[in-house]
């Protein structure tokens, strides 16, 4: 009698919570739940049918937890007393039944937590290929794991985050293929997350986990699609995903796999590498294209020939601004656009596109604010930068183009050669998960030591191993 | 004595050998080497480039075979092995040296390329110090960053090797006949005059003892000098096919001069384009080279790598300053190009020699004892 006071108490200010006391004989048993998170519907006809009408009250003539328990239709059921235990579980939608003279009662399943249906890839569409992205829900999405990765030796290993927010993190691994070190070394990072208040998003507890967490490239991968969470599994990769978001994050990884989509792997083989290819030479583009702008036009116009030099002085004679200026101007411009088109409801979105992209791209030449070849290549260099497919990597391209551009305006080429140099060392340097970020290393460690199938380097424009050609006969035919 | 320090998981794979000598080898020498050798052996220079490369693969040969005799540990150990503590710190002292002359004068020279060409106004410590800051970014990574780098670095400027055509497209091989005009001093002479250029493979001696598995570089350094010995030999016949006798002798960049003639709808003069990407292949092998200057150093002497590389900086940069004219440059070129001689050909034979002398006494003297 005192712990229904006492539970009652507890949720006394939560307007959903419905305590509904039954008389059976001469008992008296109390059934508690929070109505927005537990199955009502279950719960009228499984737990308050079943008790109140017939086989269990006509056959005992006092009802133990233990006769309810083996009576009740209901996949997961417990007999428990333990306060804690007891709300919480409550709060995740189960339902108590409390039984008056005890002491202890009776935690039932009957959780209907609210979710969204499947949906398709918003982020990384894809036009071959599954279509499928991840939801909000983890079981779903252990699910279509489950459902693309059949395997024993798939494991997943529950952590739970967070005092407030008790955010469940599920770690995935294919055993044998992940290095059982990186496996440890990361379900001790997430462990020791447990203090903090709350994660919901995976993006965040991937800042949380991560080795370096002052670079500007990320070094843990997300994704919401399932194949490719599978894909990166067979590879030997780690994945988590956080209960509460639609996104995946993979570990470890390097520079390249930002740049790869699932096209590049199913489609032809000729047909990926130069997709690849294409994306590898706009990733430099829209990170130099402008930079070298601003070199060649402050510094080095020598480097010009003389027809392609008078178009660009023509062009960039009637501006007032130094071509360092100009550029600076362009991009932030640009950024404004993407920015503002990424907080824009859809439909606004496209007037948007015409007012900023034609109305001010347009006047602003016209009214000698900028140079129409710059607009160009600002413009260009924008489009390449969209052709990454990882949405963190695009926005780590778009910062970097204004070192390089403040850095040619200053020192020219050297300044771009410098800020080369600056960004090789850097990645060097970076370690995803310990792993080094750029392939080299790894796929030159010695064969004994490696578990974990590693591309070579030059995946970056061919496929992995998992897609290698089979050998074929190269002899002419008869 | 021997103890090996470097933890197995900071090791790195033997293929960064590759790399490594690759990057430590071309410098700046490339891009001016091709005058110094005519001027010897006229337009048989082809030869003596061919001849220093097969010597330069017999060394490569007598240090892989001195290492292997010493565990692959890195060369200034051996030198406290065969000598004992003071002998060998001395040999060391005069190592580190050399190694400090070789890396100031890349620099300095490459610094007077940007100076002739591009930026003539700006102060030569301006420079420095740009490289000073990335070498130490790069530097607090350890041998382990440093050989990915060098990989990079040499991959992005690997292009430029298809430059070579368009000098190809003018070039007139007549001027090699008749072929073998030189007599043997004469080949002999431009032989030597390869000497700085060819060399730096020596830094093998140093990173062996940082491989995973130290036997297989053996392989890789000779590919890699292969390497760089074909490319020296296809600029060589270039330049010869391109110029007349006298140009090549009076120009004093003769790789870039050449590739003056490089031009497409959209870029000429790529001569500014190769010099720019040319500070990324400086910058990695002043890292290999300050990294052996910093590693010889800590091992004599208890100090931090940090305050080493620091206190490198600022010798380096106070010569830099103090080296001001062409002829300062081309008396150290000089220098470096004899001492280089010895200590990249000779010295391996010379302390493979050494070596076998000095431990089959001490074997003697310990079967005596017994």
């Amino acid at each position: 009698m005192v712990k229904l006071h006492t539970i009652q108490h507890m949720f006394a200010h939560h307007s959903e919570f419905k305590c509904r006391s039954v008389q059976v004989g001469t008992q008296m048993l109390h059934v508690l739940f929070i109505s927005s998170l537990a199955d009502e519907k279950l719960i009228q006809e499984a737990v308050l049918h079943e008790i109140q009408c017939p086989p269990v009250t006509r056959c005992h003539v006092i009802i133990t937890p233990e006769v309810l328990l083996n009576a009740l239709p209901i996949k997961e059921a417990y007999i428990s007393d333990e306060l804690v235990d007891i709300s919480s579980k409550l709060l995740n939608g189960w339902c108590y039944v409390q039984f008056e003279q005890l002491d202890q009662g009776l935690l039932l399943n009957t959780a209907a937590l609210p979710h969204r249906t499947l949906a398709k890839a918003e982020i990384e569409t894809d036009i071959f290929g599954s279509q499928v992205a991840f939801v909000e829900r983890l079981a779903t999405n252990l699910g279509l794991i489950y459902q693309l990765l059949p395997d024993t030796k798939l494991h997943s290993e529950v952590i739970q985050i967070g005092t407030a927010t008790k955010t469940t993190v599920s770690l995935l691994y294919l055993e044998g293929a992940a290095d059982a070190h990186i496996v440890e070394q990361l379900k001790m990072r997430v462990a020791e997350l447990e203090p903090l208040n709350g994660v919901f998003d995976s993006l965040k507890l991937a800042q949380l986990i991560d080795d370096n967490s002052s670079t500007l490239f990320p070094t843990i991968l997300h994704t919401e699609r399932p194949d490719r969470v599978c894909k990166f599994l067979l590879e030997g990769k780690i994945s988590l995903l956080v209960d509460g978001c639609p996104f995946a994050i993979v570990c470890p990884v390097t520079l390249y796999e930002f740049l790869h989509v699932n096209t590049d792997m199913n489609a032809r083989r000729s047909i990926g590498i130069l997709l690849r290819l294409l994306r590898i030479t706009a990733m430099f583009f829209s990170i130099f294209g402008t930079a070298f702008y601003v070199a060649a036009i402050t510094f080095h116009y020598q480097i010009l020939p003389p027809e392609l030099l008078k178009t660009l002085i023509r062009s960039h004679s009637k501006v007032p601004f130094p071509p360092i200026f100009e550029a600076l101007l362009l991009e932030i411009v640009v950024e404004l656009l993407r920015e503002a088109g990424v907080r824009l409801p859809t439909k606004v979105g496209q007037t948007m596109g015409i007012v900023g992209g034609i109305v001010i791209g347009q006047a602003a030449v016209e009214a000698g604010f900028v140079s129409n070849v710059l607009l160009m290549i600002v413009a260009l260099a924008a489009l390449a930068s969209f052709t990454i497919p990882n949405f963190s990597m695009s926005n780590t391209q778009q910062i970097l183009r204004f070192p390089f551009i403040i850095l040619a305006g200053f020192w020219g080429g050297i300044g771009i050669v410098i800020g080369i140099s600056f960004l090789t060392i850097h990645l060097a340097r970076q370690t995803s998960i310990g792993k080094p970020y750029l392939q080299p290393q790894s796929i030159l460690s010695t064969r004994t030591e490696e578990h974990a199938k590693v591309h070579p380097w030059w995946s970056v424009i061919t496929r992995s191993a998992a897609s290698q050609m089979v050998k074929r006969n190269k002899d002419f035919k008869e | 004595m021997s103890e090996c320090t470097v933890p197995t998981r900071r090791k790195i794979h033997p293929a960064f050998t590759m790399s490594i000598v690759i990057t430590s080898q071309i410098t700046v020498g490339m891009l001016a080497f091709q005058k110094y050798v005519y001027k010897e052996a006229g337009h048989d220079a082809w030869f003596s480039v061919i001849a220093a490369g097969i010597c330069a693969h017999f060394s490569v040969f007598m240090i892989v075979k001195t290492l292997s005799r010493f565990n692959f540990n890195s060369l200034y150990e051996i030198h406290n092995q065969l000598f004992g503590k003071w002998g060998g710190s001395i040999i060391n002292g005069v190592l580190i040296c050399y190694w400090l002359a070789v890396s100031t004068y890349v620099l300095r020279n490459y610094i007077e390329v940007l100076l002739i060409w591009i930026f003539p106004d700006v102060p030569i410590w301006v420079f420095g110090l740009m490289f000073f800051v990335l070498i130490a970014y790069g530097l607090a990574g350890g041998l382990t960053v440093i050989s990915v780098i060098s990989f990079i670095h040499l991959l992005l400027v690997s292009w430029l090797i298809l430059l070579l055509y368009f000098p190809l497209k003018t070039a007139d091989f007549h001027q090699l006949t008749p072929v073998i005009e030189a007599n043997i001093s004469q080949l002999f002479k431009g032989m030597l005059a390869m000497g700085a250029t060819i060399g730096g493979y020596d830094v093998l001696f140093y990173t062996s003892s940082h491989m995973k598995e130290p036997h297989r570089i053996h392989r890789y350094a000779h590919m890699a000098l292969f390497i760089v010995n074909v490319l020296y030999l296809m600029i060589m016949l270039v330049s010869i096919g391109y110029y007349s006798p006298k140009q090549i002798v009076n120009n004093s960049w003769d790789t870039l001069t050449m590739l003056k003639t490089v031009g497409f709808s959209f870029l000429e003069r790529f001569e500014y384009i190769v010099i720019m990407m040319w500070f990324i292949i400086v910058l990695a092998n002043l890292m290999i080279t300050s990294w052996v200057i910093i590693q010889g150093i800590t091992r004599m002497v208890k100090v931090k790598r940090k305050n080493v590389y620091i206190g490198l900086c600022l010798v380096q940069l106070i010569i830099i300053q103090m080296l001001q004219t062409g002829d300062q440059l081309a008396v150290l070129s000089n220098l470096i190009n004899d001492v280089a001689i010895f200590l990249s050909f000779m010295y391996p034979f010379v302390l493979f020699v050494m070596a076998t002398i000095i431990l089959g006494i001490r074997c003697r003297r310990r079967k005596e004892h017994i």
